[in-house]
């Protein structure tokens, strides 16, 4: 573990909240990430990783500094998505959104762990794709903008746009498996 | 299934027919549903690694939303309102990593503290047992009944206001929902929180000391008397602690907070409601995007109207039609200060003795005796029945023992007065506590005791108009906190004019002492009157 990472932890148990706030800094991105991966419903995202730091502050003293923060605040998250999905399932009416139901069941299932290093397999898949690619990417993601306004920008039709968006994510999504398995079977 | 077709599902851009059978494809096909899941997985990881702006918040604004939320709790409390979930959680931590738990200080700590619980609940029982009729002190109200708030609020002014639905024009208004369609109101609450309404608006009245906005703008400008003035929105449930703040809500219920001054306390009206401490110069949001969060938002208080135009910041001081600040440097007479000139004196021709001279609250005042009564004629009459103010300050020393009800002021006529006296009747309630009445069985109990030996600042408020009571039309304040009334009063108030203010009584008369008397032909307002009374019973000083 960082070193200045378990300073920071040690510094939060004394009660020092803006050391927390570099906490923040340090796995937000991730968490969040993580969270989205796990439950990619996008008014939820936000939320569970909001309490998952909120939950983590006010236990910090049941945490041992010097073992990994990072999984912990996943281990964590975890657990808050366990919950929601099995608040889901007991509401009836929010089972009319097909979408979000099947998303709900799979976040259930338990797909992806709190060990699971998928985001950072993600990051690394991102820096070998084509600065094409990137590109598109950072238009969709970055700037928000919409397929008409990408079709413009690159000078190709919405179907092209929305093709290609798709087939960026089954890449990068090949790209972490293959990495999953190569972590399965290496000695 | 074309790759086109999934992003266009993904991102909404179907037709709701074309969404039914895309979706109807993929119940049919799991393999299919599965590669939707794991594209709509990518899209989100994307959208937070890559921070779309639209989608989620930037990083910065989500860090500041947590610290926020840190910053407000206090660590025991906020500890307290998850334990079965941290439970779920470290348990599966640490078994996951250490196997058995090992014993800890804090668990010989837990098993002590248990072992003490049971200790005391077993004598509680036992007490139960042994001293059935134990009981908890109480208020003893007697057979009094509570009595309702009627008119909670007061229209006060408007700048080209519209109502569609609400008063036409100024004046009291009862519990309910007004709609100001166009134009700006202020609205006067009787605990003392001013709000300025913009249209345009909807608006219930709850309380006196709360509202619910349904959409619409306002800004509340709340003084310490009247702090826990909430307003609650669709989406956010607001408590002010003494300090102004702006509230707009849209059509679709998101709500936004802005505070101008002092702090208040937050949180969503629904979800996983924690409650938030946010200060001066802190925005917040509450939308459908989230359940329980507060987005801090940038501060947009100078948006909101702080007062009506052409309006002047400080109260306009209605000067009283009869006062008495006692603050003569000697001698029997006493002069008054109000519009309508009077004078008294301490000598009387009657056998009846008369107070002394003695130091006020302010200045100088007069103390009351045993069996001592000051009579003062009023040559011009002021209405009974008509709005009226009457505000003084009082002191009395507290007595043990049943008493009689003791008369510290009677306005009125010989048939009929206002008769404000210090209950100490324990049968009939609230002893200790102000009580007015306009007849022999009718009458109104405040709840504040202030037979308690301290100064005492006491406003009487009769909203007058046609079939006016005693009961509904009038108001009690005690060092300007609205009391919550008692009583029996059901009947209107007989017309009649005071031709005389009567300050103790012969018999049955208050002992202590009473200076700045004031009495007006009209319903002053909670601002005014709270004015006239600076200081909360806290001791803090009235904002300006």
């Amino acid at each position: 573990m960082d070193e200045s990472e378990d300073s920071l932890v040690r510094r939060v148990q004394k009660g020092d909240l803006s050391a927390f706030e570099e906490l923040i800094n340090l796995h937000g991105s991730a968490l969040r990430a993580f969270v989205a991966m796990k439950l990619p419903i996008p008014h939820l995202i936000d939320e569970i990783a909001h309490e998952t730091f909120v939950f983590a502050h006010r236990h910090i003293l049941d945490f041992q500094a010097g073992t990994n923060f990072g999984k912990w605040l996943r281990a964590i998250a975890y657990n808050l998505v366990r919950k929601e999905t099995l608040r889901h399932q007991r509401t009836k009416k929010n089972q009319e959104k097909f979408l979000d139901h099947c998303l709900m069941q799979r976040a259930g299932r338990g797909h992806l762990t709190a060990e699971s290093p998928i985001v950072a397999y993600l990051e690394e898949c991102l820096e070998k794709l084509p600065e094409r690619q990137m590109e598109l990417l950072r238009h969709r993601y970055t700037l928000s903008e919409s397929s008409r306004e990408i079709s413009k920008i690159f000078r190709q039709s919405d179907a092209w746009v929305r093709t290609n968006l798709s087939r960026i994510r089954t890449t990068l999504r090949n790209c972490i498996e293959n990495k999953l398995d190569f972590d399965s079977v290496k000695p | 299934m074309k790759n086109e077709d999934t992003e266009r599902y993904l991102n909404g851009e179907m037709s709701r027919a074309a969404e039914r059978s895309f979706e109807e494809v993929l119940r049919q096909s799991p393999e299919k549903l599965e590669e939707v899941l794991s594209q709509k997985e990518m899209d989100a990881v994307l959208g937070v690694l890559l921070s779309g702006p639209k989608q989620l918040q930037r990083p910065e604004e989500f860090r500041q939303g947590v610290m926020a939320r840190l910053a407000s709790e206090g660590a025991e409390e906020s500890k307290n309102q998850d334990r079965d979930f941290s439970k779920s959680v470290l348990t599966e931590i640490i078994e996951e990593r250490e196997g058995a738990r090992p014993l800890r200080w804090p668990d010989l700590v837990r098993a002590g503290a248990i072992a003490a619980a049971a200790s005391i609940a077993i004598m509680f029982f036992l007490q139960t047992i042994i001293f059935p009729n134990l009981q908890m002190r109480r208020p003893n109200w007697g057979s009094q009944n509570a009595i309702a708030e009627t008119f909670i609020a007061e229209i006060q002014s408007g700048n080209d206001a519209v109502w569609e639905s609400g008063p036409n024009d100024h004046g009291w208004v009862e519990h309910g929902l007004l709609k100001l369609k166009s134009g700006i109101a202020e609205i006067g609450f009787n605990s003392g929180a001013q709000v300025v309404l913009e249209g345009p608006s909807a608006i219930s009245l709850q309380t006196s000391n709360r509202a619910f906005l349904e959409y619409g703008k306002l800004t509340a400008d709340v003084p310490p008397q009247a702090s826990g003035f909430a307003v609650n929105t669709p989406r956010l449930n607001i408590v002010d602690i003494g300090t102004r703040f702006g509230v707009s809500v849209d059509q679709d219920g998101n709500s936004e907070l802005h505070v101008m001054e002092g702090e208040v306390e937050a949180s969503r009206s629904s979800g996983n409601a924690i409650t938030m401490l946010v200060r001066e110069g802190i925005s917040l949001r509450a939308d459908s995007r989230t359940r329980s969060s507060l987005q801090p938002i940038p501060y947009a208080g100078d948006q909101f109207t702080l007062k009506l135009p052409g309006n002047p910041e400080q109260i306009t001081s209605t000067p009283p039609n009869i006062a008495f600040t006692f603050d003569e440097s000697g001698g029997a007479t006493l002069v008054g200060s109000g519009t309508e000139a009077q004078e008294a004196s301490l000598f009387s021709d009657s056998d009846i003795p008369t107070p002394r001279r003695a130091p006020g609250y302010a200045g100088g005042g007069l103390v009351f005796q045993k069996g001592q009564q000051l009579d003062i004629d009023l040559p011009k009459g002021v209405a009974l029945n008509e709005p009226l103010t009457i505000q003084f300050r009082v002191k009395i020393q507290p007595r043990l023992g049943l008493l009689k009800n003791r008369e510290i002021l009677r306005f009125g006529n010989e048939n009929d007065a206002w008769v404000i006296s210090c209950s100490q009747n324990k049968t009939q309630g609230g002893k200790g506590t102000v009580r007015v009445s306009t007849g022999e069985n009718e009458f109104i109990l405040g709840s504040s005791d202030i037979a308690d030996g301290r100064w005492h600042h006491v406003a009487v408020r009769f909203l007058g108009g046609s079939n006016a009571q005693l009961a509904s039309h009038t108001a009690i304040f005690v060092d300007s906190k609205r009391q919550d009334l008692h009583g029996m009063a059901e009947t209107g108030i007989r017309a009649g004019v005071a031709d005389k203010l009567q300050l103790g009584k012969a018999t049955d008369g208050f002992i202590g002492w009473v200076d700045e008397i004031e009495i007006f032909q009209k319903a002053l307002t909670t601002r005014e009157i709270q004015k006239a009374s600076p200081e909360s019973p806290k001791g803090v000083e009235m904002m300006q």
